[in-house]
């Protein structure tokens, strides 16, 4: 009865913090798009906010830089579990077009670990919510694996 | 014996903690669609806020080695301490749990936890954004506390009591005290939006300026508890209001109709103002409220 309430308020209630590290805002812009009033993302119950404290998911857009990396670990470490990682646009995943830069320290998911990958330069914003909801559905596997 | 077992549950479940939760949850619900729609969006589902809650309640709660754990921990609780005492002395449906003389002055000083609770909260987390939240709250504090006490003193100069109950009584047989003291009406009102921290006032949680504001360390328990708080105020803020200026209910329908057209009255405030910077906000409370509400408390206590 509890798992029950639990499960559906998680999947309920994402609470998402959007962390741009080193890319060309493209991406940043979509996730302000999808939360904005054309494709609403609150009727989800998604909510955006500031601190990584609130948040449920980090929505990670952008290559992870020199300058990014450790900030990065540390506001990992400063989100309260039960947390996910979102790797939003193809900079994220691989560093696409950066992938030889200078500043480029590897794929997010050699720094966090990553929980949705959604490729796109950028994604569009119904990519953002397709992947969400992809997200939310992981949570109720994860929590009956354990 | 009975006695005691009546005002615990008062105070726990029926005008008390469950009840208040409930229809607080809703309004906060109400609130959000309502400004969805008003901004063309579909808005959340009816169980948002108790889904948010829930969530929080089932999260891993840090406490910051900066932040001061006993205090940090018992902000939230005061509050939600604060809001429940006065919820008993409201007479939601026609008579209050708790009655005392001087219930008016204890309310006033009750309503004033939830901001002092958000001080404590800012100044006890050890985060720059948080001592921000907390000195712009208290310099708010000092623009909307006076116009708030003096309306609703203009009403026991008006009966010549501080009993909540005789106001309520008064306006059974006389009609609202808002046709007799509209200016009066008009003060409370415009300080109920700082007192639930909604824009033009929101200064003090502006999310687009300083993160969180006061609640920017909280996670997890202590977050979903401001989360109750945050519905409790949109319960009882309004019945307060309600009790005071607006005729009371004869019956908890009327009574809470009363309070859901104040809730879109706040609502409609909010999504079409700007929010005022603080020293605006200190200014416009401390220029056009508090002469509202002291012309009225003026003509309480020298025509009548």
């Amino acid at each position: 009865m509890l798992d029950t309430l639990r499960k559906f308020a998680r999947k309920k209630s994402p609470w998402i913090m959007h962390l741009p590290c080193g890319g060309c805002n493209g991406c940043d812009i979509e996730v302000v798009a999808a939360l904005t009033p054309k494709y609403d993302a609150e009727r989800f119950g998604v909510l955006q906010r500031g601190t990584p404290r609130h948040a449920d998911i980090l929505m990670v857009t952008g290559i992870v830089t020199a300058q990014v990396k450790d900030r990065l670990k540390r506001i990992y470490d400063l989100t309260p579990d039960p947390k996910y990682v979102f790797a939003f646009g193809s900079c994220a995943i691989d560093g696409d077009i950066f992938n030889e830069g200078y500043a480029f320290k590897g794929p997010l998911d050699q720094v966090i670990p990553v929980d949705i990958y959604v490729p796109g330069c950028p994604p569009r914003p119904e990519a953002l919510i397709d992947g969400l909801v992809k997200l939310l559905n992981k949570i109720d596997l994860k929590q009956s694996i354990e | 014996m009975i006695e005691i077992l009546e005002t615990l549950f008062g105070l726990f479940v029926c005008p008390g903690f469950i009840f208040s939760l409930i229809v607080g949850g809703l309004f906060y619900w109400f609130y959000r669609k309502l400004r969805a729609r008003m901004q063309a969006r579909i808005g959340p589902p009816w169980y948002q806020f108790f889904a948010d809650v829930m969530k929080l309640f089932s999260k891993d709660s840090i406490i910051p080695s900066r932040a001061r754990g006993y205090l940090f921990v018992l902000a939230p609780i005061f509050s939600i301490i604060g809001l429940l005492l006065v919820v008993v002395m409201l007479p939601i449906g026609a008579c209050s749990l708790m009655q005392s003389p001087e219930s008016l002055i204890m309310a006033m000083y009750f309503l004033a936890f939830p901001g002092l609770a958000l001080i404590i909260a800012g100044v006890s987390s050890g985060s720059p954004y948080g001592a921000i939240g907390a000195s712009r709250e208290a310099r708010m504090m000092v623009g909307y506390e006076l116009p708030y006490v003096i309306s609703a003193l203009t009403l026991a100069f008006h009966l010549k009591s501080l009993d909540i109950m005789s106001i309520v009584n008064y306006q059974f047989e006389n009609g609202a005290f808002l046709l007799k003291y509209p200016l009066a009406s008009i003060a409370s009102v415009i300080c109920l939006l700082p007192k639930i921290c909604r824009r033009p006032f929101d200064a003090p949680e502006a999310d687009t300026e300083i993160i969180g504001g006061p609640l920017t360390e909280y996670s997890g328990i202590p977050l979903g508890l401001f989360e109750l708080v945050n519905a409790l105020k949109w319960f009882i803020f309004p019945a307060f209001a309600v009790t005071l200026f607006f005729g009371g209910g004869t019956n908890i329908i009327e009574f809470l109709l009363k309070c859901l057209g104040l809730v879109i009255l706040i609502t409609i405030i909010d999504v079409i103002f700007p929010r005022f910077r603080i020293d605006q906000s200190f200014k416009f409370l401390l220029k056009i409220a508090l002469p509202l509400a002291i012309i009225d408390l003026l003509r309480s206590v020298i025509w009548i």
